[in-house]
This record gives C-alpha cells, sequence and structure tokens, in this order.
C-alpha cells in the first residue's frame, strides 16, 4: 500500500496526501485482504465506481487467473516425482510461513508489558479453544474482539 | 457443493479477517472439517499456487473454489474474494477519520490476535501433512525466519523452495 500510495500522490498524483491517509486507515478497517480495499478506495477517489472496479479487477484478476493456472499445473503433475518433490518443499515453506505470519500479525501488539499479557491471553486462548476444544472459529473471534475492547475500554477508564 | 453455498462460505471467511491468510482457520473449519470439500493437502496446495504468483495474499481462495468446483467455482471464490474490499467504500464515507477511534482500534487489535491463535492451530495439521523428512524441517524452518525477520516477498520462498524440491529429486531420484 505504501509504494502504490507513493505511486498514487507523489509520482502520479491523482490522490492528495490526506485522501491517501484516509484510504490507507479506511482499507486497514475492512475486512478481507487490505490491499484490495486499499485499491477499490483509491480507485473510487480517482474515477468513482468504475474506477473503484477497474482498480480491483486489476489488482487481482490477472493474478488469480495466475494461481488458477499454477494449481492446474501441480495437479497434472501430481504423479510425477519431480513434481511431488517440488510440491512438498513448497508446501513446507507455506508452514513455515504461516507460523511466520502469526508473528508478523502479533508483532505490533507486543510492545509494552501491558500489550503482551494481552495478546498472550487472547492470543492462547484462541489457539487452545480451537485446537484442544475444537470450537468453530466464529465464536472465538467474537470472544476476542469482546475481550479487546473490555480491555482496552478498562485501560482508558483507569 | 454449489456455487452460492462456496460463495457464501468464502465470503464468510473473508469478512472475518484482516490480512490474507487470516481467512484459513475458518476456510479449513468449513471446507476440510465439516463439509470435506477438501483435504489438508489440497488446503495446503491452494495456499502454495495462490503465493507462487504475484497478487494479494488471499488469492488462495481462488484456488480452493477451482478445486471444489472447477473455473465455475474459481469464479465464484473470486467474487467472495474481491466483495469485501467494496466495503470500503461505504466505510469511507461512514467511517471516515474516525477510523482511528480507540475503540475500533480495540476490536480490530482483538479480531487480528484471536485470528492469529486460530491461524496457528489450523497451521498445525497443515505442519504436520508438511514435514516428510529432514529437508522439508529444513525448508520450513528457513521459510519462518526469512519471513519473519527479512522483507524478502514470499513468492520468492515459494520459487526457492521450489528449486530445492527440483534439486532434492534430481539428487535422489
Amino acid at each position: 500500500m505504501t509504494v502504490l500510495g507513493r505511486e498514487l500522490v507523489k509520482r502520479q498524483q491523482w490522490i492528495a496526501e490526506s485522501d491517501y491517509e484516509l484510504v490507507f486507515a479506511v482499507a486497514r478497517v475492512t475486512p478481507g485482504t487490505s490491499i484490495i480495499a486499499f485499491c477499490a478506495a483509491a480507485g473510487w477517489l480517482i474515477l468513482g465506481w468504475m474506477g473503484a472496479m477497474a482498480a480491483v479487477f486489476a489488482l487481482t484478476a490477472p493474478s488469480a487467473i495466475l494461481a488458477v493456472l499454477l494449481l492446474q499445473g501441480i495437479d497434472s503433475g501430481a504423479s510425477h516425482p519431480a513434481v511431488m518433490s517440488i510440491v512438498g518443499a513448497t508446501v513446507a515453506a507455506v508452514s513455515g510461513m504461516m507460523g511466520a505470519t502469526v508473528l508478523i500479525i502479533v508483532r505490533p501488539f507486543i510492545k509494552g508489558a501491558a500489550p503482551v499479557v494481552r495478546t498472550l491471553i487472547i492470543g492462547s486462548g484462541a489457539f487452545l479453544a480451537s485446537w484442544k476444544f475444537n470450537v468453530n472459529p466464529l465464536p472465538i473471534l467474537a470472544a476476542a474482539t469482546i475481550a479487546s475492547l473490555l480491555w482496552g475500554y478498562a485501560e482508558s477508564s483507569r | 457443493m454449489n456455487l452460492i453455498t462456496l460463495y457464501l462460505l468464502l465470503l464468510k471467511a473473508a469478512l472475518l479477517s484482516f490480512t490474507g491468510l487470516g481467512s484459513l482457520p475458518i476456510i479449513r473449519s468449513d471446507f476440510v472439517v465439516e463439509r470435506q470439500a477438501i483435504t489438508d493437502h489440497q488446503l495446503n496446495t491452494a495456499v502454495v499456487a495462490g503465493r507462487a504468483g504475484p497478487g494479494p495474499f488471499g488469492l488462495y481462495m481462488v484456488c480452493i473454489g477451482y478445486q471444489v468446483a472447477g473455473v465455475p467455482g474459481a469464479i465464484s471464490a473470486f467474487l467472495a474474494l474481491i466483495t469485501p474490499a467494496f466495503l470500503a467504500l461505504p466505510l469511507m464515507r461512514w467511517l471516515g477519520r474516525r477510523s482511528n477511534h480507540p475503540r475500533i482500534r480495540d476490536a480490530i487489535r482483538g479480531l487480528l490476535i484471536g485470528s492469529a491463535g486460530l491461524l496457528l492451530a489450523a497451521s498445525v495439521p497443515l505442519a504436520k501433512d508438511a514435514i516428510t523428512g529432514p529437508l522439508s524441517i529444513a525448508v520450513m524452518v528457513v521459510s519462518f525466519l526469512v519471513l519473519a525477520f527479512t522483507r524478502l516477498d514470499s513468492a520468492w520462498l515459494i520459487l526457492t523452495a521450489a528449486v530445492v524440491g527440483l534439486a532434492a529429486s534430481l539428487v535422489h531420484p
């Protein structure tokens, strides 16, 4: 989003710096993939609905087609030992990346003692509820959201 | 599974996540555990295909749609992937500068931390599927370290792992 923002604000000058900040903030609170929301919002500011549609499709459609083609390639070569070996190694890489993603998600929230405790309690609670007790993700996410809200409210009223 | 159900299940996963892989625990719960529409291995392969090329992280959803219902499934999943992005437009009008309000930040923080815990739980069975020997463990650890502590794009990790896998198959055919 930073790279796109530089292109839109500085190089092309299609949107103002303050608009970029608004688009960035809204993209962060929009559910789903932030970069897609960012493109929708920036495209809308520039060209309205057509701009939003064009930006989202330009970002996602070509790479979605490529992803499906890659998947077809993997599936069609699934019985070949070399393909099996390649898929095995890439699946291992993805597993490592998932662990790293967990760290990347929580990293902004583990600065200072209180935020670490908050993150540990909510995060490990969600992990245990899912892994140990097979609780559905929806109530876990709802509980995590409510717990964080209450925690923030308690902190601010102190 | 019909296309509308596929769309709605993937839309639910997308709406409840704020990062590309944040939707993975919900997708695994719905498609692997509850409906057995795909296996853990297929889920892993979908993430690999989604990350091997350029584009946003959430693209693996399109691959899941393809695995469940072919090209129509991929289109249905693509629509589910992009639908939440258009929520940004009314949010710009209604939320505006209030998106930095402490309560909203607290709610999103809770959702993100919860989804991190869920992602960790979902990654356990996927890691079990992925570990086949010392080489896969080494690839997993290196991928973790590189992604967590450098700014290298994950697509390069996937490509490097593919080269390592190919080299391993040539050394030990």
